[in-house]
This record gives C-alpha cells, sequence and structure tokens, in this order.
C-alpha cells in the first residue's frame, strides 16, 4: 500500500463509506432485554457508559444551578432568587459539580479505559464495580432528593463548622448533605480499590509501569489520591453526622469544640481532591494531544514522575485555603512555601505539553482544540494559584471571586475541558462513530468564549472586592458591567452545552469510524469499536510505550516513522478498520469468561439511601436498609461471579444507539447472555 | 519501583503461543497477576491503607479534644480504668496469636485444627468487644455519657468505631468457620483465611497504637 | 486578560478595590503582590505565546497536491530541558518565597501596648459590634459601644480583637488590610491603618448564613479634631426626651420590647437574657447605615420601612410586631435624638 493512501482519516469525513456488517458478525437486537442488560451488567465499559451518561446528566442539573446564580447577579440588587433559594443553589452547585460531575466523569473515563489501555479484559473486581456505580447513583439522587424534601443543603460545598450544625442550619438540608456525601464516598472507596488494583495486578504481560498510558497513569495517582483523601473526609461526615443526629459535641463551641477542626479534615480531604479532578484530565490531553500531533508525548517519565510529585506534595498544602482563618503565621509560612512549590511539577506538565505540540503536524481536530485549550487555560489557573500561594495578600484574595476565577479555570477549564477532550476522542471508540467535527468545533469555540467571558471577569471583580457566596450587591461597587458580561458568559456555555447534546442526537445516525480513526498511539485503538465484552481476543505482549503506534510504524534509515505494510488488530474489527492495513486476528476466542450479570450490586446499593433516609427520619426505614445490604451482601457474596449455567458473561451491546450492536464480533462471547436476545445476521 | 523492575524483567513474549486459549476469570484470584499478589490481598492491603487515615482522623480528633477544658462531666482521663483495659487489650493481642496459628493450620490442610483456632480468635474478639460493652457501660454510670462532653463525643466515637471493626471481623471469621465445616475453605482457599487475617491484625494494631495514645499517654 | 485586568486596578471606582490601598497595611499586601503580578503577567505571555506561535506554525496545513506525507521527527524529549524548566522555576518561585514570608511576619507582629487603639469587634448574624475599651491615650475615658461604623483616628495604627457569637465571620476592609476569620470560641487578632481621613467600605467575607451578603461595614478614619470630637459626642449620654412626639416614642421603645434587646445607655441599660446579640443604639444617630451596614440612616424611609418590616433583611432576628403608622413616626422621632 503506498504510503500515501496510509493516512487514516481524522476529519469529520472519516469513514465515509458505511460499513455496517462487518464479515462474521452478528447482531443482536436489544429491543426487548437492552434497558435490564444496563441495570444487570458487571462489563467496565458498560459501567464506564453508565458513569459518563449520569454525570452528563448531573453536569447539566449543576449548569442550571449556576445559570440562576448568574441571572441572580446580573445586577446590582438581584431580586430573582430569595437568599434561601441562592444559598441552595451555590452549595448544589458546587457539590454536584465535584461529586457528581467531574468525579464520575474520571470514573467514566477510568472505568472504560484502563482495562483497555493496559491489555486487561476488564477490572479487577468487576461486581464490585457495579456495585460502585449504582452506590454514586443512590448517592447523588439522594443528595437531589432534598430539593422535594424542605429544601436543599444550603451551607457550601465546604459546609463550614458551626453554620452546619442544628443549631443555625435546622433543617435537613445539612443532613442530606452529610449522609450523601457518605454514600458517594463509599462508592469512590469501592472504585479507588478496584482501579488501583486494576492497574498494578492486571497489565498485559510487559506493559510495566513506565509503559502505561499516562491517562491511566494519571488515573493510578488520582484513585490513590482518593483512597486515602475519601476516609478523611468520611471522618468529617460522621462527626458532623453525629453531632446533628445524636447531639454529640464536636463542632459545638459551647462545649469547647474548634471550628477549625471541620475545616483541617475538610481541607485535608478537599485539597487532593482538586488534584483527582485535574489529574485524569492532565492524563486525557497527554494521550490526545500526541495523537494529533503526530508525535510522541515529550518527556513521558517526567510527566509521570511530576504527575506522582503533584499526588504526594498535594497532601502538604491544605491549609492554604484557611489563610485568614487565624491558623498562626508559622503554619501560614509552611503551607504557603509547600503550596509555592507545588507549581514546579505543575510547569513541568505544561511546558511537556508544549514540548509534545513543538515541531508536531498539528491537527486540530475538536478534541485536540479542548485539549490545547486546558493547556492554556490551566495555566491561568495554575498563575493565579500562585499568587494566592503569596499568604498575606491571600488574606486579601481570599474569598473573592478571584478565587471563584482560578478555580474554575482549574475545574472547568481544566478538569472539563479535558474531559470534553477526552469526549470528542473517545467517542468513536466507545460507540463506533465520531460526533460531528463541524458540530463539534462550534461547540469548541462557543464553549471557549463563554468560558472566558464568564470566568475572566471574575478576576477583575474579585481584585475589586466582591466576596463569593453573596447573593446580591449594591450598585456602585463598580462590579456591575464585569457581572453582566459573566452571566452573559455563562449562557453561552449553556448553549455550547445543548450543541453537544444536539451533537450526540445528530450524530448518531454517522457512518462507523472503524477501529483506530485518529490513527492512536495505544492499545484501546487495536481493537474494534466498540470493543467486544472481552476486549481482546489475544492478550496482547507489549515491548514499548505506545505499543499500538510502534506495532503500525517502523521506522526508515532517517528514523521516520513508516507504516507497516502489516500488523494485526487485537480483536475482530470491522472492513473498515482493516482497510487500514492491519489484519483481524485468527483466534478461537470461545473460552473466555467473564463475569456473569448480576442484579446484586443494585439492590445492595438501594440499601443506603435507605439508611440514610431512615437516619433523618425513621429508625425503622434504616433497620430496613440495613437488611438489604446484609441480604445484598450475601447474595453477592455466595453468587458465582461467573454463571455455571451460562457459558459466558452477557456484554453484549454498547451504545445507546442500536447501530452499535451492528458492530459486534463476540459471537461467542455473548452466546449465552440471554434465551431471546441471539439472532445472527 | 520494586514492582515496575519486576514486570520489566519479565521477557516479553513470556506468554504462550494461543494465550487466548487459556481460560481466562477477570475474578480468579489464581491467574496470574503482574505483581505477584492476588487481587484479592492487593485489595485488602489498598482498603487497609484507606483504613489508616480513617483511625488517624479519630485518633487526631481525640487527641486534640483531650486537652480541652470539659464544660460538663467528668473528663476521660479520670475514669479510665487502666487494668481491666489491659486485660481486654492483653486478650485481642492473643487473637491475633490464634489467627496465625488458624492461617498456619489451614496451610497444612489441617481443618480441626484451623476451626478451632478461627472458633477461639471469634472467641477472644467477641471477649475484647464484651470488655468494651462493659467499659462503656460503666463510664455511662459514672457519668460520662456520649453527649456529655467534647472528650466524651470523641473517645465513644473513636473506641466505637475500633468496636464496630472488631465486631466485623468476628463476622468474617465466624463466616470463615461456617464455610469450613461445610467444607468450602480448602487448603487451597487458604488465602482468604489469610486475607482476613490482614484485616483482624490491622484491626488488632490500631488498638495498640488506641491504647498507648488514648489510655496510657497522659493527656 | 492580563491586560483587562491591569485596566480594571487602574480605572476603577470600586470602593472595595484590593489594589488600590488606602493604609500601610494594605500598601505592604499591595507591594507584595505587585511584582508578583508583573512575574504572573510575564509567564502568562511566555507560555501562551509558545502556545499561540506552536498552533500557527506547526499546525498541518495538509498537503493538497498529494505529497507523501511526512510524519514529524518523533522526539521523545530532552532532559536537559527537564531540567531547566523545573529549576528555573523554582529559583523564580524561591524568589516570591524570600518575599513572602518576612512579610507573614511583619503582619502577624502584636503592636506594643499603647501603640495601638484597641477595638473588640464582634461578629454576629448579621451586623458588626465594635466596643471600645477605656483609653485615655486616646481620649476614651469610658468604654464606646457601637455597631457597622468603626470610627478610627486616621494615620493612627489600630489593634483589633475579632470575635464571633454565632457562626464564623470575616472582617474585611479592603483598602486598610486584607481579612482575618472571626471564629467562634477563638479570640483573633488584626491590624488596621487608614493613611487619610475617609470612608472605606468593607464587608463579613466568610459565608455566615442566610443574609452573609448584607453583614457590610465601614470605616470611618478622622482627622484628629474629628476623632475628639466623635469620642467626645459618643461619650455623652443622650438625654431621654420628655415631651411631644420623641417622648411617645421614647416609651413605645419599652412597650414594643426594643429596649428588651437594645442598650440606650443612661436610659435602658440592661437587655434580656434571652436577647439575640443586638445592636446598641445609644448614638444610633451618629451613623450613616444600619442593620449590616446595608441602609441609609439619612433616608427616613429605609429605617420606617425596617420598623415595618425588619425581615426586609432576610434572616433578621428583630421581631417588633405590627405598628401603627403613627407608632413608626413616633418611634423614628425617639431615635433621631440618639444622636
Amino acid at each position: 500500500m503506498a504510503l500515501t493512501e496510509e493516512r487514516p482519516p481524522l476529519e469529520l469525513t472519516a469513514g465515509d463509506e458505511p460499513v455496517r456488517n462487518p464479515l462474521g458478525a452478528f447482531s443482536r437486537p436489544s429491543s426487548s432485554y437492552g434497558w435490564r442488560s444496563w441495570l444487570t451488567t458487571v462489563d467496565h465499559k458498560k459501567i464506564g457508559i453508565l458513569y459518563g451518561a449520569t454525570a452528563m446528566a448531573f453536569f447539566a442539573l449543576g449548569g442550571l444551578e449556576a445559570l440562576l446564580l448568574r441571572v441572580q447577579l446580573a445586577q446590582p440588587e438581584g431580586q430573582v432568587l430569595s437568599p434561601e433559594v441562592y444559598n441552595q443553589m451555590f452549595t448544589m452547585h458546587g457539590t454536584t459539580m465535584v461529586f457528581l460531575v467531574i468525579m464520575p466523569m474520571l470514573a467514566a473515563f477510568s472505568n472504560y479505559l484502563i482495562p483497555l489501555m493496559i491489555g486487561a479484559r476488564d477490572v479487577a473486581f468487576p461486581r464490585l464495580n457495579a456495585l460502585s456505580y449504582w452506590v454514586f447513583l443512590f448517592g447523588g439522587l439522594f443528595l437531589y432528593s432534598s430539593f422535594f424534601l424542605g429544601g436543599a443543603p444550603d451551607n457550601g460545598w465546604f459546609n463550614y463548622a458551626p453554620n452546619s450544625g442544628v443549631a443555625f442550619s435546622p433543617g435537613h438540608g445539612i443532613d442530606f448533605w452529610t449522609l450523601g456525601l457518605q454514600i458517594t464516598g463509599i462508592a469512590s472507596l469501592l472504585g479507588a480499590v478496584n482501579l488501583i488494583t486494576t492497574c498494578l495486578n492486571m497489565r498485559a504481560p510487559g506493559m510495566t509501569l513506565l509503559r502505561m498510558p499516562v491517562f491511566v497513569w494519571m488515573a493510578l495517582v488520582a484513585q490513590f489520591l482518593l483512597l486515602f483523601a475519601i476516609p478523611v473526609i468520611t471522618v468529617a461526615l460522621f462527626l458532623l453526622m453525629f453531632d446533628r443526629l445524636f447531639g454529640a459535641n464536636f463542632f459545638n463551641v459551647e462545649a469547647g469544640a474548634d471550628p477549625l477542626l471541620w475545616q483541617h479534615l475538610f481541607w485535608i480531604f478537599g485539597h487532593p481532591e482538586v488534584y483527582i479532578l485535574v489529574l485524569p484530565a492532565f492524563g486525557i490531553v497527554s494521550d490526545v494531544i500526541p495523537t494529533f500531533a503526530r508525535k510522541p508525548l515529550f518527556g513521558y517519565p517526567f510527566m509521570v514522575f511530576s504527575g506522582i510529585a503533584i499526588g504526594f506534595m498535594g497532601w502538604g498544602v491544605w491549609a492554604h485555603h484557611m489563610f485568614a482563618s487565624g491558623i498562626g503565621p508559622v503554619s501560614v509560612a509552611a503551607f504557603s512555601l509547600s503550596t509555592m512549590f507545588i507549581a514546579v511539577p505543575t510547569g513541568v506538565k505544561i511546558f511537556n505539553w508544549i514540548g509534545t505540540l513543538w515541531k508536531g503536524k498539528l491537527i486540530f481536530t475538536t478534541a485536540m482544540l479542548f485539549a490545547v485549550a486546558l493547556v492554556s487555560q490551566f495555566t491561568i489557573g495554575g498563575l493565579s494559584g500562585v499568587m494566592h500561594s503569596v499568604a498575606p495578600h491571600d488574606t486579601q484574595q481570599t474569598d473573592t471571586y478571584f478565587i471563584v476565577a482560578h478555580f474554575h479555570y482549574v475545574l472547568f477549564g481544566g478538569s472539563m475541558f479535558g474531559i470534553f477532550a477526552g469526549i470528542y476522542y473517545w467517542w468513536p471508540k466507545i460507540f463506533g462513530h465520531k460526533l460531528s467535527e463541524r458540530i463539534g468545533k462550534a461547540h469548541f469555540w462557543t464553549m471557549f468564549v463563554g468560558f472566558n467571558l464568564t470566568f475572566g471577569p471574575m478576576h477583575i471583580v474579585g481584585l475589586q472586592g466582591m466576596p463569593r457566596r453573596t447573593a446580591t450587591y449594591p450598585e456602585g461597587m463598580g462590579w456591575d458591567l464585569m457581572n453582566l458580561l459573566e452571566t452573559i458568559g455563562s449562557f453561552l456555555i449553556a448553549i455550547s452545552f445543548l450543541m453537544w447534546v444536539y451533537n450526540v442526537v445528530a450524530s448518531r445516525k454517522n457512518p462507523h469510524a472503524g477501529a483506530d480513526p485518529w490513527d492512536g498511539r495505544t492499545l484501546e485503538w487495536s481493537i474494534s469499536s466498540p470493543p467486544p465484552a472481552y476486549n481482546f481476543d489475544v492478550e496482547p505482549t507489549v515491548e514499548h510505550l505506545d505499543e499500538w503506534w510502534h506495532r503500525k510504524y517502523g521506522e526508515d534509515e532517517h528514523g521516520r516513522p513508516v507504516r507497516r505494510e502489516h500488523f494485526t488488530y487485537l480483536s475482530g474489527v470491522d472492513e473498515a478498520s482493516r482497510r487500514g492495513g492491519g489484519d483481524d486476528p485468527d483466534v478461537d476466542v470461545s473460552d473466555i469468561h467473564l463475569p456473569s450479570p448480576s442484579y446484586w450490586p443494585i439492590v445492595l446499593a438501594l440499601g443506603l439511601p435507605l439508611i440514610a433516609y431512615g437516619l433523618i427520619y425513621t429508625y425503622w426505614l434504616a433497620a430496613l436498609g440495613g437488611l438489604v445490604i446484609i441480604a445484598g451482601s450475601f447474595g453477592l457474596g455466595l453468587e458465582p461471579s461467573v454463571d455455571p449455567d451460562a457459558g459466558h458473561g452477557d456484554h453484549g451491546d454498547h451504545g445507546p444507539d442500536d447501530e452499535g450492536h451492528d458492530q459486534e464480533l463476540a459471537e461467542v462471547g455473548a452466546a449465552a447472555g440471554g434465551d431471546d436476545d441471539e439472532e445472527a445476521s | 519501583m520494586s514492582v515496575s523492575e519486576q514486570t520489566a524483567t519479565a521477557p516479553a513474549g513470556a506468554v504462550p503461543e494461543g494465550a487466548a486459549h487459556v481460560p481466562h476469570d477477570a475474578t480468579t484470584p489464581a491467574h496470574h497477576t503482574s505483581t505477584g499478589l492476588s487481587h484479592e490481598k492487593l485489595a485488602m492491603w489498598l482498603f487497609l491503607g484507606s483504613e489508616c487515615l480513617l483511625f488517624g482522623g479519630l485518633i487526631s480528633t481525640f487527641l486534640l479534644y483531650r486537652t480541652r477544658e470539659v464544660t460538663a462531666g467528668p473528663p476521660v482521663g479520670d475514669i479510665y480504668d487502666i487494668p481491666f483495659t489491659s486485660v481486654s487489650s492483653f486478650v485481642l493481642l492473643m487473637s491475633s496469636l490464634t489467627m496465625v496459628l488458624a492461617l498456619s493450620a489451614i496451610q497444612r490442610a489441617d481443618h480441626r485444627r484451623a476451626r478451632t483456632w478461627l472458633l477461639t480468635t471469634a472467641l477472644l474478639g467477641s471477649t475484647f468487644v464484651a470488655g468494651q460493652v462493659y467499659e462503656f457501660t460503666t463510664f455511662v454510670h459514672e457519668g460520662l455519657g456520649y453527649t456529655t462532653n467534647l472528650q466524651g463525643s470523641a473517645f465513644y466515637t473513636l473506641t466505637g468505631f475500633h468496636g464496630v471493626h472488631v465486631t466485623l471481623g468476628i463476622l468474617m471469621l465466624l463466616s470463615l468457620f461456617v464455610m469450613s465445616l461445610r467444607g468450602r475453605l480448602p487448603a487451597g482457599k487458604a488465602e482468604t483465611v489469610e486475607i482476613v487475617g490482614l484485616y483482624w491484625h490491622f484491626v488488632d494494631i490500631v488498638w495498640i497504637i488506641i491504647f498507648t495514645l488514648v489510655y496510657l499517654i497522659p493527656a | 486578560m492580563a491586560s483587562l485586568v491591569v485596566l480594571a486596578g487602574c480605572a476603577s471606582d470600586a470602593p472595595q478595590d484590593m489594589l488600590e490601598p488606602e493604609g500601610p497595611y494594605a500598601r505592604t499586601l499591595d507591594n507584595l503582590f505587585n511584582p508578583i503580578f508583573w512575574v504572573a503577567v510575564a509567564v502568562f505571555v511566555v507560555v501562551e505565546g509558545v502556545i499561540v506561535y506552536s498552533i500557527v506554525k506547526w499546525r498541518d496545513r495538509g498537503d493538497a497536491d498529494g505529497d507523501a506525507e511526512e510524519m514529524p521527527a518523533q522526539l521523545h524529549g530532552n532532559t536537559r530541558l527537564e531540567i531547566g524548566w523545573t529549576i528555573v522555576p523554582a529559583l523564580v518561585l524561591a524568589v516570591i518565597a524570600v518575599l513572602t514570608v518576612p512579610v507573614i511576619f511583619e503582619l502577624n507582629a502584636e503592636p506594643a501596648a499603647g501603640e495601638a487603639l484597641e477595638v473588640d469587634v464582634t461578629g454576629a448574624q448579621f451586623w458588626w459590634g465594635y466596643d471600645y475599651p477605656t483609653q485615655p491615650d486616646f481620649g476614651i475615658t469610658e468604654g464606646i459601644v457601637t455597631a457597622n461604623e468603626l470610627h478610627i483616628p486616621a494615620g493612627q495604627q489600630v489593634h483589633l480583637t475579632l470575635e464571633s457569637v454565632d457562626v464564623i465571620h470575616s472582617f474585611w476592609a479592603p483598602k486598610l488590610n486584607g481579612k482575618r476569620d472571626v471564629v467562634p470560641g477563638r479570640t483573633h487578632h488584626w491590624l488596621l491603618e487608614a493613611d487619610e481621613p475617609g470612608v472605606y467600605s468593607g464587608q463579613c467575607a466568610e459565608f455566615c448564613g442566610l443574609s452573609h451578603a448584607n453583614m457590610r461595614l465601614k470605616v470611618v478614619a478622622h482627622d484628629a479634631t474629628g476623632w475628639e470630637a466623635w469620642v467626645e459626642d459618643m461619650q455623652q449620654e443622650p438625654v431621654a426626651p420628655v415631651s411631644g412626639l420623641a417622648a411617645e416614642g421614647f416609651a413605645l421603645f419599652q412597650q414594643r420590647g426594643c429596649s428588651g434587646c437594645h442598650v440606650v445607655e443612661g436610659a435602658y441599660n440592661e437587655v434580656a437574657d434571652d436577647s439575640p446579640p443586638s445592636p446598641n443604639l445609644t448614638h444610633l444617630f451618629s451613623r450613616d447605615c444600619f442593620a449590616g451596614c446595608i441602609y441609609d440612616l439619612n433616608d427616613r424611609n429605609e429605617l420606617e420601612a425596617w420598623l415595618r418590616d425588619p425581615q426586609r433583611k432576610a434572616g433578621s432576628k428583630m421581631v417588633i410586631g405590627e405598628l401603627t403608622e403613627a407608632d413608626i413616626d413616633a418611634l423614628y422621632a425617639y431615635l433621631e435624638t440618639l444622636e
């Protein structure tokens, strides 16, 4: 095959030829059993999709709350929201975006991609994985049910004591917050144990730690942070819960308690949490940028070690959230210094991304646009972060919109842009077709402008002394114009989100993209899109970083990459992908056993919100929840992971769109998934 | 990084041809893993790492508040019964020994002894929990309830959490005992006992720390 | 973006602009911030510049004529560069650290005894109370209690002792200093000083509940004569009116339970035991604002509206029941005498 023809299509027009029914594939009608399979699945890919879909639904809710905040603040003396509602909105906005959007979104990517990237067939504990998802979902729904049960929590996502106590917050809102976060915390902890075990234990032969894709590395560091951060907030939540429900004294100032205890516990969790939210996004762009720069990631080992360094240093900076809280000059100085120097490994990351762009052949797909936007926007967030680390002046900045601007540049300009880069990049892998690049670029530019218009001016009003968490502000403070601009920007963000939704809907009939539409570098591109339930026909043996790239490309005498004439895909692929030059593997997959679906995870998870409602309303309900959990635990524990009556696990369909199922090649792996759902095409 | 070296030195392509024909069950512990540790054991280690911070947070809270003046009721330091708690601590410590014996028995496929030691461990654990219930009851009679003062809240929360951990461990031990009775704990599954043992030893060690920091070292 | 920030810094008439300090403490902070801000701007320009340059320069323009596609050189990294861009930022940060740490201790230094005017500040939902202990050096021979408006002499160091009666608040007058949290169960200290006489705007900066946005404050700095006059005035007990509308209001003040919570020295010195913390009204009309400094006391309508419905400020703890317009007129007439 001539060199000129080898470059896979990278633009919207990819896969013009509709290759719908690859040879040898069996399609499975999904009409009658589809929804049920999602309730019982233990497939890491389906669970990843569930996490992603749920997180984006919460993103819409959290965004709606943000819009209400912005409408209220568009003008001085706003009258749209009462202070009661305003406080609930900013509390739920923050809580939602952190715990119910970015964390699960990164769980979605981690779940879906880690096994594919390290050459594994699933995560270490597939059923525990399903349990994590359902626990997370019920935790989120429980938290949101507070809106219908007397009012949502209204003390901010940081929920400082003693305002969180019964004396100052007598409603049930704070109880919902406390219990809801404990539930989602269980999900995160289970997920962390599961994914760390997966990363450490399930790597394909030859996949050494320093051959793992950077996304896997960053997800691994983030999961370690979760492993150690979740118990700390759990302690804080327990103490608060015991105060509120049983009259303990942990935050009871009259009994001599110190309200700063809450702040320390919360931020010992809270600052690692920031890196939990942003490191996986760093990982995403570290895989996206090399693909579209057509060259390997610059300084891979430095990227890995800087990520680990951030993970470690992230534990020593928490009190920079408390520079104004009176912790004493020695502590302030120590935390000021540690905060400054965490900028060093962060800077290393920025520079290496730029090094990757340097002298590349940059292809600006939507994914690449989002990724490069992350690099430039995170730089702004990082620089304002260094300004906060200057503790004396932070006594001016803290609790103003300057901080709000900073962390939105980190968490929206960083994490969310990284997430959108990942969504556009891996969409064809997950669903078999690309999202529209044309709509995608419109989405990107609208979001880019909207984001900067919303959060850029917040730097200015912040420096002009506008405090956070204020439901209203008077005229004559010089903040009016900037606030109006911010509100306009927030509506642009909302429009851009709708463009994405439209893109998802409009693109669902897009032609099949093939296994490797972007000429990717990592193993997930070596298998069909969507991948079969068992992922790999053959467990890959890894010899390189960027293994898949090295299987596709050799080097000529000048060290330039040259595409090989022959290489083998690692699981059944469609004809479109084969035209890229690779061969189908020719192996028998009939012996691959996967865990069978189970009802127990969802049943077990249901017990937790029951206990939580019970603690608020009546202990009988809590007892019922406890019984459900005991029954669920025994059910899950005694049920064999692989159903002995079924030859293989049912991991059949993928994606919300029926077309996706047509791509399934896994006729054997899916053979016994159900009694009514098999049909040769 | 020893893990990385270990796997890095494994010859590439060591997996035999036709690896796909080897039955692959993602949850079978016997399956080859990159670290050599089974998934379950690694997961338990990770979980225990997480638990360290849970107890770390609770112990720190207690240590912060034990130095504060109490506004009502007795300070907890005044009502400790150190000899009594020493005995119950010793009982818990001994249960770690019997746990080791249980594991060693099952590895030798000596199921009768294994059951004996499992049950002994559970009984020693129960004795400890019973001692804790007695201690709590005495303290309440001496005027220190859960809500009486800061120290009461911190003390009962910390030691109560530990007690719940011991109780869960007892449940696990009893489950192992029942499994063994039904012949579902062959020597090949000795690792299950080892993993429960890890948990049990961890809970023990935490108690040693609590006993030292909370009971023995004066405020 | 950076230029926008700079523009805002130069051209603002924002009364809480932290970039326009009007006292030595705030200026110390600003002087520390300025070089760091410009370092950040320089880094920003360089980094974003390189990103934009890369995007433009290395963008794949496609090979329209169908030439064989050239892959870029497959650079894997460069250890020297890595070391360089680890060390250089670390050095820059080290400089920032050296600038920062002394200021941390400087701002926490306690003033020598007798040098500073002492004021005890109380944070309460949702207003500020100020208690000036007896300090003959500053003309205060008898303690002064006031609310929301902190009066200080210009050019004079002021040492605040901060305490809260309920939840965490944060005392902040941006042009005079940064903020310091006011934490229940703890006693914090903070310093203020204004260069010139003037009125400086500020507000509670830590979320404290329903009316956090409505917990504002003013710092009024006087010249020497102004200060003396203010102290003099504040140490005079108001004379209870004996006739006319004001006298009716005086009686109503007690009948309506106002005196159960609000102290008016000389007339109503004791409040009820179960009273929520309430502003001292002895010299109410010496102030320009009330109710957490969100309403203008010079506008008669504002106070009347407040008396009609104290809940117009969310979370207000004031309870006064239904008043007739005549009652309001009388109460207003009385309050007006409290100068």
